[in-house]
């Protein structure tokens, strides 16, 4: 065998390799972020949206802050000078992100503005779209994905997202403009702006139909119902994402979006994508980490409610939430399933990886959606988002002068589960009912009886005869159980169907002293202290 | 010990009949796995892979080839992540290939005779050794990367087909096998690109395919193709 091969062999595979350092390493994309934002005029009622002002005024906020503040234009021109391409930049985050090779940012890192450089990368698009199929009963899980949220009780308050803006994130809203479901709200010029940030130009009706129909659960209507709770907001249209045939997608469109959802008023944006595991480990889905969780963040800091969903990692190895949804003042919203109130199998699960609550409520985790030419059931976190958002806007605007964090805290309050709380089902499924006339107290639903079988104390958990329905399904009669260890933090949970009167039992020896398990069965919730 | 909790829980329910109560979700927090070490970016993992390649040279006069998709292999790959862009590891697979030998006038590999199509088939099971550098910062995913490695690889199997066609018009289909003159260890060098899960391989065998004393043209020594990461 020649040696002469073996060396073409090396040097061939060597120079492929070096290829492919030049492409992944040399021409890279980075975020440049700067140390200030110095002599920076800004006037916010030539820049902002009234609605952004009268946000802000609403919620007792400063008519801008520091994040509001362009980035310095000088500073702007001094680095074009030096990078290939300045592709888009941030006043949130104050940075740039640039298309440099190394001996560019070697250049960028010798100048005193700037702060830090960091390799953007590239991160995955956690489309939620999980499966299409046509339900066999279509209209019964369009009523029911609604319903149970209290569709009928807003609707009796004349609740129906009047005055709220809701931006939506995704990934294209192809077909949405000539689809009779969203043909009220065009015909009402109720579509204020749409961007896309991926091709920078005002069309977003192409490059995807996940928008059309996650649009279609916050406002649309479909076979002469609502779809979604907020039919009567308006809304602002931005394509942040690529799509499915590309599954990378980039975090600073969704900040780009977010400031631009700010600007012209926004109240709440509706976010049904998520950032795993191409950028990240789920350690660092710690609420501080991803600059879009980053971004997410200061958003809520300007007075918008931002609701993500939680993600279909829940079946996968990722499976916990993913980046937004990690941010501390972000809504999250994991699914349930349509038939009833536990959790459907891929989404998501809490806590964030700083044990936070995650996720915040629970919204139908299979929807029937508008599609480019027709309407579908699908499943995902991505349909259960905008159904909760829809819910937040007709919340919100039952008290506009609530501010967004308060608006959030009622949301959770509002769960069926509440103040149960599991890293499954957080707070539970969204209730118009609740929100408007708060928990009432409620009777024992179940008795917990302490028994002593030989030297050992038992706890028998008993549905109350008047509790228990023998005509239910058993999924439809659901034990939440809650164990927490010595330290207060939630363990391990679990739900469990009853459907004969027969008592739960557990033995006190397992536990330690100090533990103690909470018990939640229809809207009465009790605990044992081991 | 936390992870053992939704055990005990579940031993904590026996007295429930399966039909009456049903543990519908039973979950620990998430949080006891946080600290990984297996994953695609962590110190250990391990994964299935197939490929599929041809031969990417067609050979010295002598054993000359007819082009195809002529290698399969399926395996299982093991990682140890040395530090963010370096890993090594190894893999174990069962390979298969197949040399179309062209019948050609100048053709003396493993005769010279000329049929209507001649194929020699090895099954081997290799065991290969490879250094990774990655590129690019990345999550828990393989990323983008290089493998610079070696192998060796052990013929447990082989035939060779000949097809002819008789003097009275008949066709003779043969399948030999337990043949002297092929080496039954082989070793080589093996280099690969990857993307996530997607994988361009190339492997140099850098032994001799025959032994010596037999004087045939060798085989070409370079397979490449495509590889999909299996999990």
């Amino acid at each position: 065998m020649g040696k002469v091969k073996v060396f073409c062999f090396v040097v061939c595979i060597l120079s492929l390799s070096k290829l492919f350092a030049q492409e992944t390493s040399e021409i890279s994309k980075y975020w440049v972020f700067l140390k200030d934002k110095p002599e920076t005029q800004f006037d916010p009622h030539s820049y902002f949206d009234e609605k952004a002002i009268q946000r802000r005024l609403n919620q007792n906020l400063a008519s801008f802050d520091w994040y509001d503040l362009p980035v310095n234009p000088s500073y702007r021109r001094i680095v074009q000078e030096r990078v290939t391409q300045i592709k888009t930049e941030s006043r949130w985050l104050n940075a740039f992100v640039v298309y440099a090779n190394e001996s560019q940012i070697e250049s960028l890192l010798t100048l005193n503005f700037v702060k830090q450089i960091e390799n953007a990368g590239r991160s995955e698009l956690l489309l939620s779209e999980e499966s299409l199929a046509v339900d066999s009963n279509n209209l019964e899980l369009l009523q029911r994905q609604t319903e149970r949220m209290g569709i009928e009780y807003f609707d009796s308050l004349g609740l129906h997202g009047e005055g709220m803006r809701i931006a939506i994130f995704d990934v294209g809203f192809n077909g949405a403009k000539s689809h009779p479901a969203f043909e009220h709200i065009y015909k009402s010029n109720r579509v204020k702006l749409t961007y896309d940030f991926v091709k920078n130009r005002e069309d977003v009706y192409s490059g995807g139909s996940h928008g059309t129909a996650v649009w279609s659960c916050i406002g649309g209507k479909l076979q002469n119902r609502w779809s979604g709770l907020a039919h009567e907001s308006e809304y602002l249209l931005a394509r942040t994402e690529i799509g499915k045939r590309e599954p990378f997608s980039e975090e600073e469109n969704w900040i780009a979006a977010a400031e631009w959802a700010d600007k012209n008023g926004a109240d709440i944006i509706n976010s049904s994508l998520g950032y795993t595991n191409n950028r990240y480990f789920t350690s660092e889905m710690d609420g501080k980490t991803s600059y879009v969780t980053r971004g997410a963040n200061i958003a809520a800091k300007k007075g918008i409610l931002v609701v993500n969903a939680a993600g279909n990692e829940g079946s996968g190895d990722w499976k916990i939430i993913g980046a937004p949804a990690d941010a501390d003042s972000v809504l999250t919203v994991g699914g349930v399933v349509p038939c009833c109130d536990y959790k459907i199998s891929f989404s998501s699960f809490g806590p964030t990886a700083d044990g936070r609550k995650k996720p915040n409520v629970m919204a139908q985790g299979r929807a029937w959606c508008a599609k480019p030419t027709g309407e579908g059931a699908l499943d995902g976190t991505s349909f259960a988002s905008p159904l909760a958002a829809g819910f937040a806007a007709c919340a919100w605007q039952s008290n506009k002068e609530l501010s967004n964090m308060q608006i959030f805290a009622k949301l959770e309050q509002c769960g069926h589960l509440y103040p149960y709380f599991d890293f499954a089902h957080g707070y539970g499924v969204l209730n118009a009912k609740r929100f408007i006339e708060g928990n009432t107290t409620t009777p024992p639903t179940f008795a917990v009886n302490e028994l002593e079988e030989g030297s050992e104390k038992i706890y028998e958990i008993k549905i109350n005869d008047a509790y228990f329905d023998t005509n239910s399904k058993p999924e439809q009669q659901l034990i939440y159980v809650s164990f927490f260890n010595l330290e207060n933090k939630l363990d391990s949970y679990q739900v469990i169907e009853v459907s004969e009167q027969i008592p739960v039992s557990i033995k006190d020896s397992e536990y330690k002293k100090g533990q103690k398990a909470v018990i939640y069965f229809k809207d009465y919730m009790n605990k044992i202290d081991f | 010990m936390k992870l053992l909790l939704p055990a005990i829980c579940l031993a904590l329910l026996v007295k429930m009949p399966a039909i009456g109560q049903e543990i519908i979700i039973n979950e620990s927090n998430i949080n006891d796995t946080l600290v990984k070490k297996v994953g695609p970016n962590y110190k250990h993992f391990t994964h299935p892979f197939m490929s599929f390649g041809a031969n990417a040279m067609l050979g010295e006069s002598g054993a000359e080839l007819k082009p195809g998709l002529d290698y399969f292999d399926f395996g299982v790959r093991y990682k140890y992540r040395i530090a963010e862009p370096l890993a090594v590891g190894f893999d174990l697979a069962y390979s298969s290939t197949t040399f179309r030998l062209k019948q050609t006038g100048s053709k003396n590999t493993p005769d010279t005779a000329l049929y209507d199509a001649q194929r020699m088939h090895f099954h081997s099971a290799r065991l290969g050794v490879y250094f990774r550098i990655n590129y690019g910062k990345r999550g828990n995913s393989l990323g983008k990367y290089v493998d610079l490695g070696a192998y060796g690889e052990y013929l447990f199997a082989h035939t060779l087909f000949t097809k002819i066609t008789l003097a009275d018009g008949s066709v003779a289909r043969i399948n030999r096998s337990k043949l002297k003159y092929y080496q039954p260890i082989n070793y080589g060098l093996q280099a690969r690109i990857g993307f996530n899960k997607l994988v361009l391989f190339a492997n140099y065998r850098l032994s001799n395919a025959f032994f010596a004393p037999y004087n045939f043209t060798e085989l070409p020594p370079l397979i490449a193709g495509v590889q999909f990461v299996l999990k």
